[in-house]
């Protein structure tokens, strides 16, 4: 639900436009912008989060071993990327590596995740922001030009027009609406076999999984997979017909939601075959994920090592409700290389909340801190982003180069994805190609794109696992002691992007855990150094292209600009104007029927 | 029908500012919240419902040490609170909930505000009597290997894992009979330890969640004693069974008992 409200006309031209609450970001976020209506464009825009827990407060003193039962918890929608990626940073810790059976099933519970997690959103949110009932209100003439538009992609997915992939993708009453609810709750079957629980795992532990691995835990995965691959397969052809219809048919659509191209992301799926945990070789195993960590500045792959990602990250404070922690504790000065770890750093971090009053203007507005990625090549401090999460692993990905299995190519400008034939449709290969801009159509595309990634290597990770099974290789947890003292680091990436976890292990207890999912670099305020968070460049200077005029305003096209970083699940949005008159419901899945 | 998500925090010690928001104050442009919001709603509800651990009693947020004093739902309201439709808070809890539990109460108290099913049955914790009447233990599938003694010594085993952490047979809660959505998954039925997320008393008598509990040791040991020879006299029987009966074989000869009439 997001509410606008106070409209008040300012010095000039300029609109104060506020969407808060857009649900659901860590529990609430809210767009405030300044639009100029004669220009078109948002001048300026804000993003605040109000909502504190203190995972990195409570967490301290407690067993380790507890680590990723109690971080799962902190969201409701990938809870299990944090249960995974908490046991990567204690696996570290505990010197601990698991079979790889274990490992291919962790792989196939979080290809899981990405698959239903990127189809529910994509299909059943993001979609309703380009389906015709959303395109005819907020833009008439746009609607009739789809209409009789032919879908290039018709033999694939079996819409004439552009006007018919819309048509059903309406809420509650469109086909492919109503297939991508079924596709997404086939995906958390999935994930519940592997990981006994969506979306806080029960077979998940540090040291592997406690699932019972047999052919038919295999079986019951893999004929769902394939009822998921005909989905996909016919949705990769529809999003591309609906978006390359924006550029054509909206001229300029590509400066809606784009930013500079500063793109990261942390890897997933490791691989057991070069995967030991052991910080010291973290390079080179990172290296071996199936989907490789990397820095993109510019278009050009700063960096694919994991050790120089992690001692790059910086959490600023600038605009968030907390104390600095420069005169605490310094956790871990050096890294097990040797390397100075910065006061900044996660593993250094110490929050301390201090709840304040919300100033928008020129002090703090938000219960997020700024994470930052210090670039040693100019000495910034990068407001990186994560492209909503597809759009940077594919890129990471493609330009590196190294992801090499039968189902999936990087090629080092793109990523060559094969799927097989499936029931209702035969084998097609699809070619994700690096794009020109990192926008929001850009971040869309990529979802979809890494959907049939994620269950391309689903395929492989079920390969795997098989051959594990039949060769009699069917451990799937190794234990392990805590030591008194240690330190660890997981990397991963949640749907929505980079996710890393860092603990610190005093007296056999946690001494300090700091997780930093995708959210906080997404959604940051404006840091120390005066540099804005993505949501707020990203928006900040888009042009409108809404034909609605400012009475009538929806804000679609910044809402497209914000979807398209997947901020958690925005259940609906709900607008209304300043004298409490309600305008109008736009969207709401969530509530019955959609106005 | 007011149904409430997440912990409930502590408004009254947060300084200056505010743990939880939802919308601002049109007048003043200050962020409302979450417990501004409960406290115009609730009076106001037909029935309400708190879902989720969280909620329910306050969850993983409200374990020792946290900062924002947070609690459940009717620590926040009062455990005596009645709604407009004269019902206590309705608890689902689970950490997450169980979906389809969620939407079988709500589905329940929905019947009963039309008028056509009698006033939902609730335990002492405010949960639903037919979802938590139960223990863990006694709708788990690994639970006969309780009775033979035989105990997962790590999380590789398919047995009884209530020396490695789990907490089924004190706990309230259906899933391992239930599965976790349309029969699949759950927790020790699929390998997972009952860490006690459906109880007011989770997290903290829980952690750490990886050990044995302690209370656990003597019921064990006791099962320790005799489970052993159940499972021995079991094994004989079981390999009997496993035998078919002596009359199935391809000689010249009937000797399954009948007495044909046919000059054999």
């Amino acid at each position: 639900m997001a509410v606008r409200e106070r409209i008040k006309p300012e010095a000039g031209k300029l609109v104060d436009m506020a969407w808060d609450p857009i649900t659901r970001i860590v529990g609430n976020l809210g767009i405030y912008t300044k639009i100029d209506f004669d220009n078109r464009e948002v001048v300026s825009c804000k993003s605040t989060s109000s909502l504190f827990r203190g995972y990195s407060v409570f967490m301290k003193g407690k067993d380790p071993r507890d680590a990723h039962f109690i971080t799962s918890r902190i969201c409701g929608i990938c809870g299990d990327n944090h249960a995974v990626c908490s046991c990567y940073a204690q696996q570290m810790a505990y010197g601990v590596k698991p079979p790889p059976l274990g490992e291919w099933i962790v792989n196939l519970g979080e290809a899981a995740e990405y698959i239903f997690d990127h189809i529910i959103f994509q299909d059943n949110l993001v979609f309703v922001d380009f389906c015709e009932q959303m395109v005819k209100e907020t833009n008439p003439s746009l609607w009739s030009k789809a209409e009789s538009t032919d879908a290039p992609h018709a033999e694939i997915h079996g819409y004439r027009t552009i006007g018919d992939i819309m048509r059903s993708y309406n809420p509650f009453t469109g086909e492919t609406y109503k297939e991508a609810l079924l596709m997404s709750r086939i995906g958390r079957e999935m994930i519940c076999l592997m990981e006994g629980r969506h979306v806080h795992p029960s077979t998940i532990y540090p040291g592997g999984v406690g699932t019972v691995a047999t052919p038919t835990l295999l079986t019951d995965y893999l004929s769902r997979l394939l009822r998921c691959l005909d989905f996909i397969k016919k949705a990769v052809a529809m999003n591309d017909d609906v978006f390359d219809f924006f550029y054509e048919a909206l001229p300029g659509y590509e400066e809606v939601g784009r930013r500079r191209i500063l793109l990261g992301c942390w890897g997933a799926f490791n691989n057991p075959l070069y995967c030991n945990y052991k910080y010291t070789d973290m390079d080179n195993w990172g290296n071996e994920m199936f989907v490789t960590p990397g820095v993109v500045v510019d278009g050009e792959l700063v960096t694919t090592n994991l050790v120089d990602i992690n001692l790059g990250i910086r959490i600023m404070l600038g605009s968030s409700y907390y104390e600095d922690w420069v005169n605490e504790e310094t956790f871990v000065p050096t890294d097990p290389l040797g390397n100075p770890v910065d006061k900044r750093h996660p593993w250094n971090q110490t929050t301390i909340p201090k709840p304040q009053k919300r100033e928008l203007e020129g002090g703090n507005y938000s219960w997020v801190m700024s994470p930052r990625w210090y670039d040693k090549r100019t000495g910034d401090n990068l407001a990186l982003d994560t492209g909503g999460g597809a759009l940077a692993r594919l890129w990471a990905t493609a330009l590196a180069g190294k992801v090499d299995t039968p189902f999936v190519k990087a090629t080092g400008q793109s990523v060559l994805i094969n799927l097989p034939k499936t029931p209702n449709t035969a084998e097609q290969t699809l070619e994700w190609r690096i794009p020109q801009w990192s926008n929001a159509i850009e971040r869309d595309r990529a979802r979809i794109y890494f959907v049939a990634y994620s269950a391309a290597m689903a395929m492989h990770f079920v390969d795997q696992a098989f051959n594990e099974i039949r060769a009699g290789r069917t451990k799937v947890f190794e234990d392990f002691d805590v030591p008194d003292e240690a330190i660890g680091c997981g990397f991963h990436e949640a749907v929505r992007g980079v996710l890393s976890h860092h603990l610190v292990i005093r007296d056999g207890k946690i001494a300090n855990y700091h997780p930093y999912p995708p959210t906080p670099w997404n959604g940051s305020p404006t840091d120390s150094y005066g540099t804005p968070g993505p949501y707020e460049d990203a928006v900040m200077g888009q042009p409108i292209f809404e034909e609605n005029d400012q009475d009538n305003f929806r804000g679609i096209d910044i809402m497209r600009a914000v979807r398209s970083f997947d901020p958690c699940l925005p259940c609906g949005v709900h607008m209304y104007l300043g004298k409490g008159k309600t305008l109008r419901q736009v969207h709401s899945p969530m509530f019955g029927e959609h106005g | 029908m007011l149904v409430i998500e997440g912990s409930i925090p502590n408004e009254k010690i947060n300084g200056e500012g505010y743990w939880s928001s939802f919308g601002n104050d049109e007048a003043t442009g200050e962020p409302l919240t979450l417990n501004w919001w409960l406290d115009r709603l609730a009076p106001k509800a037909w029935g309400v419902v708190a879902v989720g651990t969280c909620a329910t009693y306050g969850g993983i947020h409200a374990m020792a040490g946290n900062p924002t004093g947070c609690m459940g739902l009717a620590d926040y309201l009062g455990w005596d609170f009645r709604s407009a439709g004269g019902l206590p808070i309705v608890n689902i809890p689970g950490c997450p909930v169980q979906p389809e539990n969620f939407m079988e109460t709500l589905t329940w108290l929905l019947y009963q505000a039309a008028g056509l099913a009698p006033t939902i049955p609730l335990d002492e914790a405010l949960r639903p009597q037919w979802i938590f009447g139960k223990t863990v233990h006694e709708g788990c599938d690994r639970a006969g290997y309780y009775e033979q003694g035989d105990f997962a010594k790590d999380y590789n085993s398919p047995k009884c894992q209530v020396k490695i952490g789990c907490w089924g047979p004190v706990v309230n809660c259906n899933v391992p009979k239930r599965g976790w959505m349309a029969g699949i998954g759950g927790c020790p039925n699929v390998g997972g330890i009952c860490i006690g997320c459906t109880m007011p008393g989770f997290p903290d008598k829980f952690m750490p969640f990886m050990d044995a509990p302690p209370g656990g040791g003597i019921s064990s040991a006791l099962t320790g004693m005799y489970g052993p020879m159940i499972r021995k006299l079991r094994g004989i029987t079981n390999k009997t069974m496993n035998k078919e009966t002596k009359w199935r074989h391809n000689r010249p000869q009937l000797t399954t008992g009948y007495k044909p009439r046919w000059g054999n």
